[in-house]
């Protein structure tokens, strides 16, 4: 009963932002709405869904309230196009490499920007940024110790070749997919300013991020926001914004009524469709629904019964509808995704025409449903019992699982935990279906957290997300992420997605795309279609009209 | 039919062939390159859609997805896509049929599923797997090539419109065939405008020559252009010009030649009237031109019957040559015959050249060179003659020739000069030789005392004349010219002509005779020049007599001579190499004394002949030895002998020493020898030698007065060798330190000691000579060697025994220590 669950929700929503009005007036106010306040009449105030800031640095940021804050401080070598991920442009290097074999090893070269200037920190003057800078960082977030990402930079090597001249070897040549998201301004591509970092330590850091970007960081008040300053030595010249302050409001309606009200200008939104309707007859304020969102993906466990049966995981597919599970959310937030890769955003994802005309879209079909799940042996269905985060698009989805399969006489017990908890029993292999909700930055770390072997839960070899005990495909993994020639590997990725969904491990789900409301007087400065710092992307060119 | 048509008729079907030819063959060869070509594409095309799918069939089977439906089909549409991708041409393309005949991929999506397995194409395809095929597909023909894909039973087709692959031939095809007949019909328009271009000017050149030949020289011809024809219009009117030019100047020359040369130019018309009358030759004959034209030749030269025949024969069409005369003036005259154009008899030409002056002076010149040639005649026939009368009477002789006079004379002064004397005579005065005349007498007298030529041409009526009743009134005319030697008139040459002659002397007949006798003086002098060379031959031969005689008388005094001086000082002397004077200087020399052992007692004991006989025999070949050796005999004193090297002649210092040694080996040898011979004559005890020899400095020289001189050394160092000599025992040969270090690499000599010199203040080691090495046939006992830094040269012979001692002890140290080492 999907449609039951929301309206409470609504409801309560409604009830409690009028408390808040209240509330944010006598505690909050004097800093966020007082006209008088350390953020003049040009700072931009973005609302977020956070209590805090967990961390700038950007080696470690991954939550998104995080990635926000250090997306401003930092710059990659290369960026994602503001707004336009995952088109990709030079950032600071001057322009985009071509690689080289040398020795059997891949190298390539960048060429560095000469007029980047690292901020003034706490204990360091602003200089000028140089290949020391860019060598320290990566080797940095290759150190596992530093660094959240080093994963992703094993096997590879930086060397300095002059002051503004860097190599980045690699043991194993890849393709410029897979290399090029590690040098971008995205996790552990981030440039951090050596000398800023050496003087003030990791936790230092941390506190005081010092970077490159349009953005520097100027105070935090604990719990409450962060205070961002235009840096007017930024190379791409002086932000039209005199600064940023990162509000963390956790409540959706307190930061709803904030941006209302005109005290907030930006405000992470909400993918639920009453407040979409509800918004649409607010004209100060405008909705922005744009990528990268998340890709919803429901894992079958191949591991166990009644799972195990390659009809019965068929039965499910064509037993589920997209198009109900997509009624629960606002208009447009939400897509149907036929591939695991979300081919919109990412090169190696299947299009809906190529699954449609393969017969692997498992378009809603109760028949062969029920004829299968009799063929398997199950026509009197079975029982399962899963575990659910209480988070909307967690509960909402499994919820309606239930409810779709319930006709089948599938049963389906739900036990609705906190959202952390859901994590840690899930990855204990305790469902034998996982509704799993995530962003991964490319078709290779898709499919291999998903999808290979070694990140099987438990059991893997290095246990991560591949709820469905799935080893197919490993060879094809490993294959496209040592070739080269990207269209050769996009080829290789499809054709891993088509026998995973030929054996029906998986069914993509959604495709979810991040909300965010403005004040219509907020000008992002540029195109907004995707963005994967994960919030609308302030730079230079943004600003307030009055 | 004009160059023009000719040209045009030629060329221009032989255009429009190869014309013709040249596009079928190009649109034959283009079509058919064109096929094969686009069969090897079309092969190449589809090999690669053909690779295509054999990547995805490989890469399915590598990932064991070959079984599942839905990856084969993804693989398919890849390799599909791949097809897609392969261009042929602009409508050509890639499609694959699989093994039931419907199309499975095809670029334009409507047609796959398309069934073809009805066409018979397909069939073919079927039965042969791969290949090419024409076929018509939607109603138009196509070329293909095919290959069979097994794993998927696919036939993949590549395909191209023939209208594509031959579209460019056929449209070419149109465009050579339009090319060619448009490119024939301008070149014809081209062919015909460039001929007319070319001939027209030709035609215009061709009246322009017409013209020039009708004498019309000052026609010119428009020049045009600036090629060929241009050119030759240019040098056409260049040549007119110079004919122009030339026929101006030709009249003009020949103007000026009928004005300034004695000729008459002259023409009569048909009737023998004269037409033309020009020349300077008009001026000696007085006529005046003007006046006879129209007038007959004979108006002319009417005193000349030659020219008047001359002229009568060219008008009947001769030409004619010849010589007239016309009162005192001679003519060369030409005559022929005029003709008009149609070669009708038009008249007469002719020219009479006055060569009256000509002809005089040809005979003055005959006359000249008859003179010379007898000038030179005579001159050849006495300049040879030697002999002084044989010579003068040539002289006269050709004299008479030359001048054609019978009577002549040559009077030839004495030797004090006081008077002349008739050495000989012609004709009258044959008789009279040795008549004498003095200065002034006579014809002769005169010229002899002048010196000049003179002529007497009245000599019956010339006071002047000597008196002589033999040819008083006799001889008419006398002349006589100088003979002269240098400057001094030596004679007289005289001719005369008689009574009977007619001829005088004149001043050639003086010029001739005075050059005559001016050769002939030339042959006198030879003659008087031969005469002296002769004497002169005589007498030289008489001195060599003398010199030869007095050549061999010395010759004999030398010989003698010769016995007493050393050979070397002998020819030294004798060729002039070193004067005999009072000369000395200082040389390092050999010098060896030796005398014979008791001779004194044996002296004693013989006859004075016998004496004498054995000493002389002994010196002999003893002498003898020492020349062999090249030796300087010093002298003898008794039964000794001092000999030296090195003096006048030496062979290096160790070379004289060493020629000395065996010198003096070489006589102790032979003294053995003669031993026995002396024995046979009595002498009981055998002679021997004592030899003593040193080497070291002397002075060699002439010694003695001016009157008494002797070749000989002097010095310490002779002293030294008479001190070794007595110092020697008989039989031995004892030499200085100074000899044995210059020889004792040859000969074999042991230490004798010490003696004392007087004259030297330290003592003197002597060595006795044993033999040369040679002879004893052994070695001298010496022992070098070297390696690096050691260094062993010992002389066994020379070590004294204490020496041989002392060097065995440092020897056995040295191993010693080299064995410590």
């Amino acid at each position: 009963m999907p449609s039951h669950e929301g309206r409470p929700s609504c409801r309560r929503s409604a009830r409690r932002s009028a408390l808040f009005a209240a509330a944010v007036v006598l505690i909050v106010g004097p800093g966020l709405m007082s006209p008088g306040s350390a953020a003049g009449s040009n700072t931009l105030r973005l609302g977020i869904d956070a209590a805090d800031l967990g961390t700038g640095d950007p080696h470690r940021a991954a939550a998104r309230n995080d990635r926000a804050v250090v997306d401003m401080i930092f710059n990659g070598l290369l960026r994602y196009k503001p707004g336009e991920a995952p088109l990709i442009e030079p950032d600071l290097a001057a322009e985009i490499p071509r690689p080289r074999i040398v020795e059997g090893k891949q190298v390539w070269t960048f060429h560095l920007r000469r007029d980047v200037m690292c901020q003034p920190g706490p204990q360091t003057p602003a200089y000028r940024m140089t290949a020391d800078d860019v060598v320290y960082s990566l080797r940095r977030a290759a150190d596992p110790q530093r660094s959240a990402y080093a994963g992703d930079y094993q096997g590879m090597t930086v060397e300095r070749v002059d002051d503004f001249t860097v190599d980045v070897v690699l043991d194993t040549p890849i393709s410029s997919i897979l290399f090029f998201p590690k040098v971008a301004d995205y996790a552990g591509g981030f440039i951090v300013c050596r000398q800023a970092v050496e003087a003030a330590g990791g936790e230092g850091f941390a506190d005081h991020p010092v970077g490159t970007g349009p953005f520097r960081f100027d105070s935090r008040q604990p719990g409450e926001r962060v205070r961002l300053r235009a840096n007017k030595d930024y190379f791409r010249g002086r932000p039209l914004l005199e600064g940023v302050e990162v509000v963390y409001v956790p409540d959706f309606e307190e930061r709803d009524a904030a941006l209302r009200k005109g005290d907030l200008d930006v405000i992470f939104g909400s993918e639920e469709a009453d407040w979409f309707e509800a918004i649409a007859d607010e004209e100060s304020v405008h909705v922005d629904v744009f990528g990268v969102g998340q890709v919803i993906t429901i894992h079958f466990n191949t591991g166990k019964p009644p799972l195990d049966d390659k009809r019965v995981r068929w039965a499910l597919a064509y037993a589920l509808d997209r198009d109900v599970f997509r009624s629960h959310f606002a208009e447009g937030v939400v897509e149907n995704a036929y591939s695991p890769v979300p081919a919109a955003f990412l090169p190696g994802g299947l299009t809906h025409d190529e699954v449609a005309r393969l017969g692997l879209d498992y378009a809603h079909d109760k028949a062969k449903a029920r004829a299968l799940l009799a063929e398997a042996g199950y026509h009197n269905g079975f029982h399962l019992k899963l575990v659910t985060s209480q988070r909307h698009h967690y509960r909402a989805n499994y919820e309606s699982l239930r409810d779709q399969l319930a006709p089948f006489n599938i049963e389906v017990e739900l036990e609705v935990v906190e959202h952390r908890i859901m994590h840690e029993r899930i990855r204990q292999d305790e469902n034998a279906i996982v509704i799993y909700v995530a962003w991964r930055p490319n078709a290779d770390v898709f499919l291999t957290r998903f999808f290979h072997s070694a990140s099987t839960v438990v059991t893997g070899a290095s246990p991560d997300t591949n709820f469905s005990h799935y080893d197919q495909i490993d060879s094809l993994i490993e294959a496209a992420r040592s070739t080269r020639e990207p269209a050769r590997q996009v080829r290789i990725w499809k054709q891993a997605q088509i026998k995973l969904l030929d054996d029906a491990v998986a069914y993509p789900l959604h495709y979810v795309n991040l909300v965010y409301a403005r004040g219509s007087h907020v000008d992002y400065g540029h195109a907004l279609k995707a963005a994967m710092a994960l919030y609308p992307q302030f730079n230079e060119k943004t600003r307030l009209e009055n | 039919m004009k160059i023009y048509g000719k040209i045009l008729l030629a060329t221009l079907p032989l255009l429009l062939i190869a014309f013709a030819l040249a596009s079928g063959i190009t649109f034959y060869l283009s079509r058919s390159a064109l096929q094969d070509i686009a069969e090897q594409w079309l092969q190449t095309r589809s090999l690669e859609a053909l690779s295509a799918a054999r990547d995805q069939a490989e890469f399915l089977e590598a990932y064991g997805l070959n079984t599942v439906e839905a990856s084969v089909a993804q693989a398919q549409g890849d390799a599909g896509a791949v097809m897609s991708g392969i261009d042929i041409g602009k409508q050509g393309f890639v499609f694959a049929v699989d093994a039931g005949g419907r199309l499975v991929q095809a670029p334009d999506p409507s047609l796959v599923g398309f069934d073809v397995s009805g066409e018979a194409w397909f069939d073919e395809m079927v039965k042969a797997q791969q290949g090419q095929i024409s076929y018509r597909f939607q109603g138009e023909p196509h070329l293909a090539s095919y290959h069979y894909f097994e794993p998927w039973r696919w036939y993949i087709v590549a395909t191209d419109p023939e209208s594509e692959v031959y579209g460019a031939v056929n449209r070419l095809g149109t465009y050579v065939l339009a090319l060619g007949a448009g490119g024939s019909l301008l070149i014809a328009v081209v062919l015909m405008a460039l001929t007319r271009r070319v001939t027209a000017p030709l035609a215009e050149l061709v009246r322009g020559a017409e013209r020039v030949g009708r004498g019309e020289l000052d026609t010119t011809i428009a020049i045009r252009t600036r090629d060929e024809i241009g050119i030759l219009s240019r040098s056409f009117n260049e040549m007119t010009q110079q004919l122009r030019v030339l026929y101006g100047r030709l009249e003009e020359r020949l103007t000026t030649v009928v004005s300034h040369t004695p000729i008459i130019l002259f023409s009569l018309d048909q009737n023998g009237a004269l037409t033309l009358l020009e020349g300077k030759g008009l001026d000696t004959l007085g006529a005046d031109s003007d006046a006879v034209i129209g007038q007959p030749l004979s108006a002319l030269f009417g005193r000349s019957p030659e020219i008047l025949a001359a002229a009568e024969s060219a008008l009947q069409g001769e030409t004619v040559n010849s010589v007239a005369k016309l009162d005192d003036q001679i003519f060369e005259i030409w005559c022929a015959p005029l003709v008009d154009q149609s070669n009708a008899a038009a008249g007469v030409i002719g020219v009479a050249t006055d060569v009256t002056e000509r002809v005089l002076a040809q005979e003055k010149l005959r006359r000249q060179a008859e003179y010379l040639a007898a000038l030179n005649e005579t001159t050849l026939g006495i300049i040879s003659r030697l002999e002084l009368d044989e010579l003068l009477q040539a002289v006269i002789t050709r004299a008479g020739q030359l001048l054609d006079a019978p009577h002549g004379f040559i009077y030839l002064a004495d030797e004090n000069e006081s008077e002349i004397r008739r050495k000989v005579g012609v004709g009258v005065y044959e008789q009279s030789v040795g008549y004498q005349l003095h200065a002034g007498e006579g014809v002769a007298g005169r010229v002899w005392q002048s010196g000049e030529p003179f002529v007497v041409n009245s000599y019956d009526t010339w006071e002047g004349r000597v008196p002589n009743p033999k040819y008083d009134g006799y001889i008419r005319a006398l002349i006589g010219v100088p003979l002269k030697s240098r400057a001094q008139v030596i004679g007289v040459l005289g001719m005369a002509y008689d009574a009977t002659s007619l001829r005088v002397f004149g001043r050639e007949e003086e010029a001739l005779l005075t050059r005559f006798a001016e050769l002939a003086s030339i042959s006198l002098d030879n003659a008087r020049l031969y005469a002296l060379a002769q004497e002169a031959r005589r007498r030289a031969e008489e001195a060599s007599e003398l010199v030869v005689r007095k050549n061999q008388m010395l010759e004999s005094v030398s010989t003698k001579l010769s016995k007493y001086l050393s050979p070397q000082v002998y020819s030294s002397i004798f060729s002039g190499k070193q004067s005999v004077e009072l000369s000395s200087k200082r040389k390092k020399l050999t010098i060896f004394f030796s005398d014979i052992a008791g001779f004194t007692e044996t002296a004693d004991k013989l006859e004075s002949e016998d004496l004498t006989q054995l000493l002389n025999h002994y010196l002999t070949e003893m002498a003898q030895i020492a020349l062999r050796h090249g030796a300087t005999i010093d002298k003898y004193v008794g039964d000794a002998i001092v000999i030296f090297f090195g003096d006048p002649e030496t062979r290096g210092v160790k070379q004289d020493a060493l020629a000395c040694v065996r010198m003096a080996i070489e006589m102790r040898e032979r003294m053995h020898e003669l031993a026995k011979t002396w024995r046979a004559s009595g002498i009981e005890n055998p002679l021997k030698c004592r030899i003593g020899i040193n080497t070291g400095y002397c002075t060699v020289g002439n010694f003695g007065s001016e009157d008494r001189m002797d070749y000989t050394i002097i010095g310490g160092g002779v002293n030294l060798a008479s001190r070794l000599e007595t110092n020697s025992e008989p039989g031995e040969i004892l030499i200085s330190y100074e000899t044995f270090s210059q020889v004792q690499d040859e000969i074999l000599c042991e230490e004798r000691g010490q003696i004392s010199v007087k004259g030297l203040a330290y003592p003197v080691a002597t060595y006795r000579v044993v033999d040369s090495y040679e002879h004893i046939g052994a070695e001298r006992k010496v022992m070098r060697e070297e390696a690096g830094s050691f260094k062993l040269d010992i002389d066994f012979d020379s070590m004294s025994p204490e020496q041989r001692r002392q060097a065995a002890e440092i020897l056995q140290r040295a191993l010693a220590r080299l064995s410590d080492s």
